[in-house]
């Protein structure tokens, strides 16, 4: 396989780029906690333009979550976010909670793992999912069950009109997820955030979900980030990929650049490392060692312990985000991988 | 293949459901009537979405539940006739790694006394100094170093929980160890340090696994046969290259298709044959064929008889399905490339 060359026809560089909509610019997050002070996020810069599909992609801790919760306003208490965050030019980091709520409910929308917490259990399903529009869209009772119904087709939930009046228990894991993408996409929203939405079910049905996500990202204005550990995950969904470890970006690539040719050691130790399904893999390459402590960690590079080509000044010196190439940002003190 | 060291015949769990006082409990069969071999050294997949039976299944064969019917024999010995100390006994031959490592240990020992205790109850008079030395010989094996013996489990990392929890199991030297969803709860890196952990102790005491998982790219790289099972039926049983070029059941073809390929162009290529709707309820699996609800070949028939596993040609790949001959398998192993 010629693995250098990036193929052209996919995806890349389309005759005009689409409008961004929201524009993240140094990104900080920290906790504050009885030990000291845990710098999760740290000077994270992304666009996300209209109709594209973000990928974020790394470890558990690594900080995916915090990064999106951070620009959600929805951290813990004890955490802080600074930087820039503008939607269609305005910014919304740290902006009074009202304000962040109505921004949420219409235009920034985001989905977690774990449907049931997204979900008031109390509830039939077509009340909260109706209550969305007639809070922040002020739509009448009937047109709002209408949209309602609608969207839980679009998602495929079999029966709409009878599982309207179901309460969450009452549906499947898988359902439940796709009932959360449902709420999520009900006031269109200019940006959807997926956090690692198939985690929790089984291969079939985050297969019946991604493709419900790639329909989104192909057919509506919706931009969508999707966060997961799962590299398979990103590679048949993403225009654009965002490798992180240990709360920092190491790699920011188009798909196609970041699989088929990586330029930083820990995104070449995940892909090899990985095994797959459409061939046989003698033997994987690990990646020694554990992901870092954030309370701990070393002066330089952050995966310098695990790193097979760390080399004095790993140690010494942080590496920055910079260009190898045109679009393709690495933070690594070589110039190219051996 | 060498002669079997465990043979699984018709094997059923069924669990009482529900039922109160002026109804019974309705059955849910998480295994029903299911059979098959291992050899010694070799791997064999167990694969399904969740709730077909897979835990279950391994349970079983451990006598961890008492199976509703069947037979479990090792060696030729059917397990499910031992009384419990005689089990007990036969336990240092089979043993069982879980998904989640933490929760698996007992947090009030130390590591050092989680792996000499298998030592002293299927050893009884052990040398305490010898269960120390091979305690010590075990951690060094599984890549943790023996200072750390006195630690307790929450002190360590989920891997290397989970290289504790292989550590305790290898110790007694079985012949059969059952992981269920052993590299699930781990991160991707994670992962491949304790699949090669397993391959390399494979080698080394030729112990046979059976591997639970739901990751069938994991499953594709450790094991030898693979297993599918549906709502606790088998539908689908054979060597991994048969399965993966030529999967013969509906089901195996529509899980092989939702598996994430994480290489952009094939992705992109790829046409997915989606599955349908959700899994039934097991308390009310559909008549026929179990898998018929979400089956695109389903006809009349299915809903009338249920398909009996059958030889494929080779006689180790069986399927149950009316239809595998007039199917077209198609083969999930990328073509190559010239590289
Ligand atoms: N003790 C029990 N009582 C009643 N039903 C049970 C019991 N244990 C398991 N079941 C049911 O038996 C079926 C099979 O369960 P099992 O745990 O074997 O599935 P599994 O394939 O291991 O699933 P997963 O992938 O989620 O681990 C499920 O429907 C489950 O709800
Ligand atoms: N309330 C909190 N106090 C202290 N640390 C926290 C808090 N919430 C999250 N963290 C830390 O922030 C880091 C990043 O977390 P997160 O973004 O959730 O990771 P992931 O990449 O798995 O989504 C983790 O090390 C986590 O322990
Ligand atoms: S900066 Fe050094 S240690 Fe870090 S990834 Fe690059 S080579 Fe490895
Ligand atoms: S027996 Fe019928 S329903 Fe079952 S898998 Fe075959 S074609 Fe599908
Ligand atoms: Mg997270
Ligand atoms: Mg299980």
């Amino acid at each position: 396989m010629a693995t250098g060359s990036v193929e052209k026809r996919a995806r890349v560089a389309p005759a005009a780029e689409p409008a961004t909509v929201l524009e993240c610019r140094d990104l900080n997050v920290h906790f504050d906690t009885p030990d000291g002070r845990i710098a999760a996020v740290n000077g994270i810069s992304f666009d996300l333009k209209r109709g594209r599909c973000l990928g974020i992609v790394g470890e558990s801790g690594s900080g995916k979550s915090q990064t999106f919760l951070g620009i959600l306003g929805l951290l813990a208490s004890n955490g802080h976010a600074v930087g820039s965050v503008k939607l269609h030019g305005e910014e919304i980091l740290n902006v009074p909670r009202r304000r962040l709520d109505a921004i949420r409910g219409e235009k920034l929308a985001i989905v977690f793992q774990d449907s049931i917490t997204g979900l008031t259990p109390h509830k039939r399903i077509g009340e909260q999912l109706s209550e969305v529009l007639t809070e922040h869209r002020g739509l009448g009772r009937t047109a709002a069950r209408a949209k309602v119904l609608e969207m839980l087709e679009l998602v495929r939930i079999p029966e709409a009109e009878k599982r309207f009046r179901m309460y969450p228990h009452e549906f499947s894991g898988g359902m439940r997820q796709r009932v959360m993408v449902a709420q999520a996409l009900l006031c269109q929203p200019d940006v959807l955030i997926a956090d690692e939405p198939t985690t929790a079910l089984d291969v079939t049905v985050q297969a019946q979900i991604l493709k419900l996500f790639k329909g989104l990202a192909d057919h509506t204005n919706t931009a969508l980030v999707m966060i997961t550990h799962d590299l398979g995950v990103v590679a048949g969904l993403c225009d654009e990929v965002m490798v992180m470890y240990a709360g920092r970006v190491v790699e920011h690539a188009a798909v196609d650049e970041l699989f088929y040719a990586p330029r930083h050691p820990y995104t070449r130790g995940l892909l090899a490392c990985m095994p797959r399904a459409d061939r046989d893999s003698e033997a994987l390459t690990a990646i020694p060692g554990q992901p870092p402590d954030l309370a701990a960690l070393p002066a330089g590079c952050a995966f310098a312990p695990r790193c097979p080509y760390a080399f004095e000044r790993c140690e010494a010196e942080r590496p920055t985000l910079s260009l190898a190439a045109p679009g393709h940002a690495r933070a690594c003190h070589l110039e190219a991988l051996p | 293949m060498s002669r079997p060291l465990l043979q699984v015949e018709n094997l059923r769990v069924h669990f009482p459901v529900g039922g109160g006082l002026f109804s019974r409990p309705r059955m849910l069969k998480a295994v029903d009537d299911v059979s098959f071999q291992l050899a010694p050294g070799e791997t064999l997949g167990v694969v399904g979405e969740s709730g077909c039976g897979k835990s279950s299944l391994g349970r079983a064969v451990l006598q961890l539940i008492p199976p509703t019917a069947g037979r479990v024999l090792w060696l030729g010995e059917d397990l499910c006739r031992l009384d419990d100390d005689a089990m007990n006994v036969k336990r240092s031959e089979l043993q069982l790694v879980f998904q989640d490592p933490l929760a698996s240990l007992n947090p009030r020992m130390t590591v050092g006394g989680i792996l000499r205790e298998p030592l002293y109850s299927f050893e009884p008079g052990i040398a305490r100094s010898e269960a120390e030395d091979r305690a010590a010989a075990m951690m060094r094996r599984v890549g943790l170093r023996p200072e750390m013996m006195n630690r307790y489990p929450n002190e360590f990392s989920g891997g290397q929980c989970q290289r504790i929890s292989i550590a305790r199991a290898m110790i007694s030297r079985p012949r059969l160890v059952i992981c269920d969803e052993p590299v699930s709860a781990l991160d991707v890196s994670i992962q491949a340090q304790i699949i090669a952990l397993l391959r390399e102790l494979q080698a080394e005491y030729e112990v046979s696994y059976i591997f639970i998982s739901h990751d069938l790219s994991v499953v594709r790289h450790l094991c030898h046969r693979i297993m599918v099972l549906y709502l606790g039926k088998l539908m689908e049983i054979g060597p991994k290259r048969d399965i993966f070029d030529t999967p013969r059941h509906p089901y195996t073809q529509s899980l092989l298709s939702a598996v994430p390929i994480p290489d952009p162009r094939r992705a992109r290529q790829r046409d997915q044959k989606l599955l349908e709707g959700d899994l039934p309820s097991p308390l009310n699996p559909p008549s026929g064929c179990v898998f018929r609800t979400r089956c695109p070949h389903a006809t009349p028939l299915c809903i009338k008889s249920a398909p009996v596993l059958e030889a494929t040609g080779s006689e180790a790949h069986q399927v149950a399905c009316h239809y595998w001959q007039s199917l077209t398998p198609e083969t999930h192993t990328d073509q190559p490339t010239g590289e």
